[in-house]
């Protein structure tokens, strides 16, 4: 049974069609990355899947449909990451009170444990307003974590992360991936990101273009880039180096690269 | 137009002293958290330090200074483009003469078609919305254009197309132009010049080639793939490669140095 199952979804802003018959289906626990020229449907997607825009009966997430009844249903077992968050709490701690119903000293003591483990105990007392952008997301990923949601959904999230940062933020994620058994999709506008990812998606034109490994999918560079994508820039160089017969190898290691030049 | 920074303090930043040169592209790199907004902002006369001073040379006001920001998006709600465009110059009632012809200028100046001024805004793709964010921008006929975290939301084509177009404005408008980003390999190509911060520290300063020739530099800066390429070739094979832009002009380099 496959967590998330899109079937025949139509879909048009303003007359201007976004998906035309658009068919996915993503199992339980699986990372995956969409991604695609800017304005082709990325967000678009996050909201129809996160049910704030809904579409009737199309869409079945754990086995219910998004209708205009079971919104409240999925909501509850869905959190949307987006760049520009907005916290309007007081502070750090309140913020993730929000998500704890039954409010008493052990959840304090769990919120208290997520924030030491997310290296941000420092900041209770805070505006989540003075976090940067890491912070914000981290703070995104407590509640999610309190809220128990089942799937995350993260809208361009990646983009503003610099290396060392997305390092870490995948880490967290990762491990929390296999502990609750997450589904995540996020979409992403730079291909280096999906490198992290089980599976990558190309969506061109409301359909589905290019689905499987980013292995497989980064050997597809020019359809690539003519839809306006380039793949990350160790394998362009790599590819190019191979192209006037430079390098033989397939490793994208720089080091491993110049030592096939010495020969 | 050049700015110079003498003993700035504002928030994180402890005496800063740089320089930002006439009619150059500059570009602000640092990691999530380093000051690059903080940066812009003061560059932009947004807000002003706790102390020391910025001299812009020649001294100009806070509207011949553009700012883009990653929230100008969230200003495209509703209306049409041309509202849009003429917005900032009605709220500020600030008197543009002859507005319409002005407008039409400027659309030429980014690349756009007059028939776009009847659109709706939050109708139009990413890479026109900037495009409209900046020819709002050059209304004002700023001497100063500065993007804080825009490129990061666009895709390798519309990247591509900002990039010709701020080459475009650098080059037959004279205009200085700041850019940030968290990492070097996006906007090395067009850079001429280069900042970098380190938690509220100017590590390295300068002419980009001059910083990244400089080998004691290397241990602490962060290094485009072209470059470390280079390097490593270098080490290796004892073989100079020169100063490269982009991939294609490093390949170029090796074909013709190796083969």
């Amino acid at each position: 049974m496959n967590f998330i199952e899109v079937k025949s979804l139509d879909y048009s802003i303003n007359k201007k069609k976004i998906f035309d018959n658009f068919n996915i289906s993503i199992k339980k626990g699986d990372f995956v990355a969409i991604a695609g020229k800017n304005s082709c449907g990325k967000t678009t997607l996050i909201k129809l899947l996160g049910s704030v825009i809904i579409s009737e009966n199309k869409i079945q997430i754990d086995g219910t449909y998004i209708n205009k009844f079971n919104k409240e249903l999925i909501d509850n077992k869905v959190s949307i990451f987006s760049p520009n968050n907005k916290y309007f709490s007081k502070t750090v701690l309140d913020e993730l009170m929000l998500e704890i119903k039954d409010k008493d000293s052990y959840s304090i003591n769990k919120v208290k444990k997520y924030l030491k483990e997310f290296n941000m105990l420092n900041y209770l007392d805070q505006s989540p307003q003075n976090l940067n952008y890491v912070q914000k997301q981290k703070l995104s990923l407590i509640k999610a974590l309190l809220k128990e949601s089942k799937l995350l959904l993260l809208d361009n999230v990646f983009c503003y992360f610099d290396k060392y940062s997305k390092i870490e933020f995948i880490g967290l994620l990762k491990k929390y991936q296999l502990e609750k058994e997450f589904t995540i999709v996020c979409t992403i506008n730079n291909l280096s990101d999906s490198i992290f990812c089980d599976r990558l998606v190309i969506i061109n034109d409301g359909n589905i273009l290019l689905d499987g490994s980013f292995d497989d999918i980064f050997k597809y560079e020019k359809i690539l880039k003519l839809i306006g994508l380039n793949i990350p820039i160790n394998y362009e160089l790599l590819n190019k180096l191979k192209l006037y017969g430079l390098v033989s190898g397939n490793s994208l290691n720089i080091d491993d690269m110049v030592m096939e030049l010495c020969k | 137009m050049q700015i110079i920074l003498k003993n700035v303090y504002y928030n994180k930043f402890k005496n800063i002293n740089l320089n930002i040169n006439d009619n150059k592209i500059t570009g602000i790199i640092g990691l999530v958290g380093s000051g690059k907004t903080d940066l812009s902002m003061l560059l932009g006369k947004r807000v002003l330090p706790t102390s020391g001073n910025i001299d812009y040379i020649p001294k100009i006001l806070e509207d011949k200074i553009g700012i883009i920001s990653n929230f100008s998006y969230e200003e495209m709600l509703d209306g049409s483009v041309k509202d849009f465009i003429v917005k900032k110059s009605v709220v500020f009632d600030y008197k543009i003469e002859n507005i319409d012809e002005r407008v039409e200028e400027v659309l030429k100046m980014v690349g756009l078609n007059k028939n776009i001024l009847d659109k709706q805004v939050f109708c139009i793709s990413q890479s026109e919305k900037i495009k409209i964010l900046l020819s709002q921008t050059l209304l004002f006929n700023p001497e100063l254009i500065i993007l804080d975290g825009v490129i990061e939301e666009l895709d390798s084509k519309s990247r591509t197309k900002l990039y010709k177009l701020i080459i475009k404005l650098k080059k037959f408008y004279n205009k200085t132009i700041v850019i940030t980003s968290s990492d070097v390999d996006n906007i090395y190509e067009i850079l001429d010049d280069i900042v970098i911060l380190n938690d509220g520290m100017v590590i390295g300063s300068g002419d980009k080639f001059e910083i990244y020739n400089d080998e004691t530099n290397n241990q602490f800066l962060p290094i485009p793939l072209t470059i470390e390429f280079k390097n490593k070739v270098k080490e290796k094979l004892n073989v100079n490669l020169g100063d490269n832009d982009s991939i294609n002009e490093l390949i170029k380099a090796i074909y013709r140095e190796i083969r």
